[in-house]
C-alpha cells in the first residue's frame, strides 16, 4: 500500500509540475500586459516609444501587419510590401491576411497577450474605442504633423481618427454609400439613368415603376433593399444631423426625433406600403448582380465587384435621396491602420503605414475600382477621372458624412432591429427607433466610452 | 535506493507511464483553460485593458437580469435541440429498422443516408439557404405544387429556426442511424424468434423486445445529441449570417448560446461576461446530460 501511495504521490507531483510549467507562460489577472516582443528580429528602435520621431535605421526590423481577407486589397497590399522593401530594405514586413470572421477573434487576445500585429486595420467607428483602452500608438510628428493630415486628407476620412487632439491612425478603405443604378432597366422603365433621385418621394415613385409583378410575385425589385439593409439606412441617418448619428459629446444618438421617424418611416414603407422590394424576394441571394433588381445601395466597393460577377450589367453610380430641409449628401465609412501601443518597433511601422496611404499607393487602392482615394490630391486626378464610374463616385465622395457612430457590428445589429421590427413585425415606427436608440446609448455605457466633453 | 514493485504495480505504471501525454494534454489543453475561464467568470475582464476588476457573481446577474438577448439565445438553444433531435431520432430510429430487415442493398442505402454527415457543414448551410429561398426554392416550389404557401423561411423570425432545425434534421439522420443499426444488430436474433413462435406481431416485439434492449443506444444517442444540440453554432452561423447579414437573426430569433458567448468574448472583448454565459452553458449541459441518464437508463438484463 506505501509503495502504491508513494506511486500515486509521485504521479501527482508530476502533474502538479505539468500544470506549473504550462502556467509559466500565463499572466497574472493584474498584469496581464506582461509581453514579449511581436516576433521584431532585431530591434534597434526597441526603445523607442511611441510617437518617435526618427525613421528606423541600422539592423534589420520586422514589422507584423494583420488585416482581414479580401482578395483584391490582399494583393495590392503585397505589391506595396515588394515597392517599399525596395525603398526600406532594413524593414520587413510580415504580412497575415486574416478571414473576416476570425479577425476579430484574432485580434483581440493577442494584443492582450502582447503577442499581436505592429500593424492592423480596424473601423473607424472602433478607433476611439481602441484608443480609450490604450491599444494604440499616436501618429508619430516625424510621419506626420496633425496640420499636414488634414492638409493631406479628406476631412471624412480622418475625422474618427483624431483623438485628444493627436491621431491615432491613417484612413484606407474608404467607401461612400452610394446608389448603384441598372441603366438598362431605367431605360426599359422610361426614366433617365444619368440623374439622381434627389428627394424621398422622386426615390419612392422611380422605385414603384421599376418594381414588376407576376401576380403578388415580385418579379423584378425596384430596389434591393432587403438584402444588406444597412447600406441604405447607414447614409439615410448619417445625413439627418449636422453633428452626426451620435453626438460626441454627449453619446446620445441624433435620429430619436421626429426628423429620425420620418426618415425611418420612409424608408420601411418603401417595402411595408409601396412593395418595391420584399425580404422574401431573393432572400438572402443578390438580385441587383443577378438583374431582378433595378436598384442598389452599396458601398463603392460594388462597382469594382460588379466588373467581376456581372460584367453584363450596364450601371450608373448617384447619390441617395436626401431627407426634406438636409443638404445634398451620404454617408461613408472606412478603415484605419494603426498601430499597436505595444509594438517594439512604432517608428518603423508608422513609416509602413505612410506608405500604404502615401498618393501612389491611394492610386493603386482606387484604380481597382476597390475604394475611393483618402488623399485630397486625388480628387480632381485627370487619370483617375478618366473611368466614368470613378469620375461619379469620387463627385459622391466629396459630400459624404462619416458614419460615425461607436461601434460596428454591434450598432448595425441594434440598428437592424429597428429595420426588422418594423418590416417582419409590424411595430410602430416610433417605438422601434426610440428603442434602438436606447440599445445604441446603452451600448456606449457598457462599453465606458468617455464623452468628448469630458 | 532502487524501487521494489510487485508486478500488479509494476503493470499499473506503465499504464500511468503510457496514458501520461493523454492525460498531459487534457490537462494542458483543458483543464487549466477550464479554470481559467471560470476564473474569468468572476471578474471584469475586458481584453487589452490592464485592470481586471473582481466582481463575484456579477457576470451571473447581469447575463440572467440584464440581457433578455442571452435569455432568448437559451430558449432558442433549448427550441433547437429538442426540435431536431426528437425527429431525427424517431425517423433514424425508422430508417435503421428498415434497413436491419435484412435488404441486400444495405450498405449502398447505409452510404447515400450517411453522406450528408461527412458532408461539409459550410458547403451544406448554402445549400440549404438556396433551397429555403422563399421566392424560387426547391421548398417552397414544392409546397406550391400542393397548394401550400411556404413560409419566408430564414428571413421570417417564425420559421427560420425550423428552417435550420430542418437541414439538421436531414444532416443527422444518417449519423444516428448508423448507431441504431450498430445497436440492432447486437440484439439476439433468438429472441425475435422466440417471441414469434409464441405469437407476438411485430409491433408487439418492436415495443416489448427492440426497444428495451435498445436502450443503451438510444440513451447514447440522446446524450450525445442533447450535448451537440446545446452547442449548436455552425449551421446557424453558415445559414442565416453572410455578407452583411449578421448570424442568429432575423431578430435573434436563431440566436444560440454559444454566438453569445462568441460575441460577447470577442466583438464586445469581454472575456469575463463570455465565460460566465459559458459556464452557464457547462452547466445546461451536465444538468441536461445527468437528467437523461437517470431518467432513460433503466437496467435489464438477457
Amino acid at each position: 500500500m506505501y509503495s502504491r501511495k508513494r506511486l500515486v504521490g509521485l504521479l501527482m507531483i508530476l502533474t502538479a509540475l505539468v500544470v506549473l510549467v504550462a502556467c509559466a507562460g500565463g499572466t497574472a489577472p493584474s498584469a496581464p500586459s506582461a509581453t514579449t516582443a511581436p516576433q521584431a528580429t532585431s530591434a534597434p528602435q526597441a526603445t523607442t516609444a511611441p510617437g518617435a520621431t526618427s525613421a528606423p535605421s541600422g539592423g534589420a526590423v520586422t514589422v507584423v501587419h494583420w488585416q482581414h481577407d479580401y482578395a483584391p486589397r490582399k494583393k495590392i497590399v503585397e505589391e506595396l510590401i515588394n515597392d517599399f522593401k525596395a525603398q526600406n530594405p532594413n524593414i520587413t514586413i510580415e504580412f497575415q491576411s486574416i478571414p473576416y470572421n476570425d479577425f476579430f477573434q484574432k485580434l483581440g487576445p493577442s494584443l492582450e497577450a502582447g503577442t499581436g500585429p505592429d500593424v492592423f486595420q480596424i473601423p473607424g467607428p472602433l478607433v476611439r474605442e481602441f484608443y480609450e483602452r490604450g491599444q494604440l500608438a499616436p501618429v508619430p510628428d516625424s510621419v506626420y504633423t496633425s496640420a499636414d493630415i488634414e492638409k493631406d486628407f479628406v476631412p471624412w476620412t480622418v475625422q474618427l481618427l483624431k483623438q485628444d487632439g493627436k491621431y491615432v491612425g491613417l484612413p484606407t478603405d474608404v467607401q461612400s454609400f452610394m446608389i448603384f443604378y441598372n441603366d438598362d432597366l431605367f431605360k426599359e422603365a422610361g426614366l433617365d439613368p444619368t440623374k439622381d433621385l434627389e428627394t424621398y418621394d422622386d426615390f419612392t415613385a422611380a422605385a414603384v415603376k421599376l418594381t414588376k409583378r407576376d401576380g403578388d410575385q415580385i418579379t423584378q425589385a425596384g430596389i434591393d433593399i432587403s438584402h444588406n439593409t444597412y447600406q441604405l439606412f447607414w447614409p439615410m441617418i448619417s445625413t439627418l444631423s449636422d453633428k452626426g448619428i451620435v453626438d460626441e459629446n454627449t453619446l446620445k444618438v441624433t435620429y430619436d426625433n421626429d426628423q429620425g421617424y420620418a426618415a425611418w418611416q420612409w424608408l420601411t414603407d418603401l417595402v411595408t406600403k409601396h412593395k418595391v422590394d420584399s425580404p422574401e424576394f431573393l432572400a438572402k441571394q443578390q438580385p441587383f448582380e443577378l438583374g431582378k433588381a433595378a436598384m442598389d445601395a452599396h458601398e463603392f466597393v460594388e462597382a469594382g465587384n460588379l466588373k467581376e460577377v456581372a460584367p453584363n450589367i450596364h450601371f450608373s453610380v448617384h447619390l441617395p435621396p436626401h431627407a426634406p430641409g438636409r443638404p445634398k449628401g451620404t454617408g461613408g465609412t472606412h478603415w484605419a491602420y494603426v498601430v499597436s501601443s505595444k509594438s517594439k518597433n512604432p517608428a518603423a511601422a508608422w513609416q509602413w503605414v505612410k506608405f500604404l496611404t502615401s498618393d501612389a499607393a491611394d492610386r493603386k487602392w482606387t484604380a481597382g475600382r476597390s475604394e475611393l482615394p483618402s488623399r485630397t490630391a486625388l480628387y480632381d486626378d485627370p487619370q483617375l477621372k478618366a473611368d466614368p464610374i470613378v469620375a461619379q463616385a469620387l463627385e459622391i465622395a466629396k459630400v459624404t458624412h462619416p458614419f460615425d457612430d461607436f461601434g460596428w457590428d454591434d450598432v448595425y445589429n441594434i440598428q437592424q432591429a429597428i429595420w426588422d421590427n418594423i418590416v417582419l413585425k409590424n411595430q410602430d415606427v416610433k417605438t422601434a427607433v426610440h428603442e434602438a436608440a436606447v440599445a445604441e446609448e446603452k451600448l456606449y455605457q457598457d462599453k465606458k466610452l468617455k464623452p468628448a466633453a469630458q | 535506493m532502487q524501487l521494489s514493485l510487485s508486478p500488479s504495480q509494476r503493470r499499473a505504471l506503465w499504464a500511468y507511464v503510457f496514458l501520461a501525454p493523454a492525460i498531459i494534454f487534457f490537462i494542458v489543453l483543458f483543464v487549466i483553460p477550464v479554470l481559467r475561464a471560470l476564473q474569468y467568470s468572476f471578474y471584469d475582464w475586458p481584453l487589452g485593458v490592464p485592470q481586471k476588476t473582481f466582481i463575484g457573481l456579477e457576470n451571473y446577474r447581469r447575463l440572467f437580469m440584464d440581457d433578455p438577448v442571452f435569455l432568448i439565445s437559451i430558449w432558442n438553444t433549448i427550441r433547437f435541440t429538442v426540435g431536431s433531435l426528437v425527429p431525427t431520432l424517431v425517423l433514424a430510429l425508422g430508417v435503421a429498422l428498415i434497413l436491419n430487415q435484412g435488404l441486400k442493398a444495405l450498405g449502398l442505402f447505409r452510404t447515400i443516408y450517411f453522406i450528408p454527415v461527412v458532408s461539409s457543414l459550410v458547403a451544406v448551410g448554402f445549400v440549404w439557404r438556396w433551397l429555403l429561398e422563399p421566392s424560387f426554392g426547391i421548398v417552397n416550389y414544392l409546397l406550391r405544387l400542393i397548394h401550400i404557401k411556404g413560409p419566408g423561411w430564414l428571413v421570417s423570425p417564425e420559421w427560420a429556426l425550423p428552417g435550420v432545425m430542418l437541414m439538421t434534421i436531414w444532416r443527422d439522420l444518417g449519423f444516428y442511424m448508423v448507431i441504431f443499426l450498430a445497436g440492432l444488430q447486437t440484439i439476439p436474433r433468438e429472441f425475435n424468434e422466440a417471441a414469434m413462435v409464441d405469437g407476438a406481431n411485430a409491433w408487439q416485439r418492436f415495443w416489448k423486445i427492440t426497444l428495451p434492449l435498445l436502450n443503451p443506444t438510444i440513451v447514447f444517442a440522446a446524450v450525445i445529441g442533447v450535448i451537440n444540440g446545446l452547442q449548436v453554432f455552425t449551421s446557424i452561423y453558415v445559414m442565416t449570417g453572410g455578407p452583411g447579414d449578421l448570424p442568429g437573426g432575423p431578430l435573434n430569433s436563431t440566436r444560440p448560446i454559444v454566438l453569445h458567448i462568441v460575441e460577447a468574448a470577442f466583438r464586445s472583448q469581454n472575456m469575463g461576461y463570455a465565460s460566465a454565459a459559458a459556464f452557464v452553458l457547462f452547466v445546461m449541459i451536465l444538468f441536461f446530460a445527468l437528467i437523461q441518464i437517470r431518467i432513460i437508463e433503466r437496467p435489464f438484463e438477457y
